[in-house]
């Protein structure tokens, strides 16, 4: 293999993610590669600056008050969920969702479809009209 | 293998508090120094934190097991924090009068008062310049020591594309390192 071929398969190397053979190439490689064995070493710098930066801490009551938050935020969007009829609750939720997108036309589309974010924001604009339906219907 | 944290987020969607803060606890510092370096804002990391954990609160009881927890919840990170970047990036596209050294992050091109955060200064800027994907790829495999496979799981692309991102992403920062 060619040094630009060794190159390129460095940074998988260093993570462990090339399988035996490949591996024992580029070892013996750059066993006589100066080169190539810099290359290694100043990704590994980089590696090494990236780790070495200084971690930030949370403020002290940061557990509680995100438990309390998420308990208090889900039990609201449960209650939601119960006043309305769900047949009415998707027509707004896409109807929100194509509003949304007009907006949005750079989102990724590769994260949007998640499961775990359904609730992400098309769906939570959904519940804004829920939310503004609930006040002028008297709750 | 059994996935540690699986019963964990299990008993959070059964409604199980405790369950749920040892899943906090567990994740919370991890999830802020995550955010914080690839939002590039460490003042807002801590509420995207927040918002992440209580998405992940609102999604346990429709959790797959199939995903791993800890992509699981690297993916909602990545989400949130992408989402709160294209927001701010939006804003400020839209009022460009707005002082930019005011809202700190990666778009910032001020230079560090301080002497001894220059190099991590200069690490930030470099690492912001890089396009998100492949910040988060190297963020991932060098913080959190996440596999090639897990990588792809939590930026729904392939592994080959995840080597193809760290190769990419370490070049990027040597090239950088280089020249100072
Ligand atoms: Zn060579």
């Amino acid at each position: 293999m060619k040094c630009s071929q060794i190159r390129r398969k460095l940074s998988a190397f260093m993570d462990g993610e090339l399988d035996g053979g490949t591996s024992r190439l580029i070892e013996k490689h750059i066993d006589t590669c100066p080169g190539c064995r810099e290359y290694l070493h100043e990704f590994r710098e980089v590696d090494d600056l990236v780790h070495g930066l200084p971690k930030i801490e949370l403020s002290l009551d940061f557990t509680s008050r995100v438990v309390s938050e998420a308990v208090k935020t889900s039990n609201i969007a449960s209650r939601k969920t119960v006043t309305f009829g769900s047949s009415l609750r998707i027509l707004l939720a896409r109807l929100s969702d194509a509003v949304f997108n007009l907006f949005e036309p750079g989102a990724p589309p590769s994260t949007r479809t998640l499961d775990e974010l359904g609730d992400c924001p098309p769906l939570s604009m959904g519940y804004i009209y829920f939310k503004i339906l609930d006040q002028s219907n008297g709750g | 293998m059994v996935d540690p944290d699986l019963e964990l987020v299990d008993a959070t969607g059964r409604g199980d508090q405790e369950a749920f803060e040892a899943l906090v606890v567990k994740y919370q510092g991890p999830l802020l120094n995550f955010i914080a370096r690839y939002t590039g804002d460490r003042f807002i990391a801590e509420d995207i934190t927040q918002e992440v954990f209580i998405r992940i609160y609102r999604a346990a009881p429709r959790f797959q097991p199939r995903t791993k927890v800890s992509t699981w919840v690297f993916s909602i990170a990545c989400n949130q924090a992408l989402t709160e970047m294209d927001r701010r990036r939006r804003r400020r596209s839209l009022c460009e009068a707005v002082s930019r050294s005011r809202d700190g992050g990666y778009d910032e091109t001020g230079v560090s008062p301080a002497e001894r955060f220059e190099l991590e200064e200069e690490i930030m800027s470099a690492l912001g310049r890089l396009p998100d994907n492949q910040r988060a790829a190297l963020l991932l495999r060098v913080n959190e020591e996440l596999s090639y496979r897990e990588i792809a799981d939590v930026l729904g692309m392939t592994i080959e594309s995840v080597e193809s991102l760290l190769f990419r992403a370490r070049t990027t920062l040597k090239r950088h390192l280089d020249r100072k």
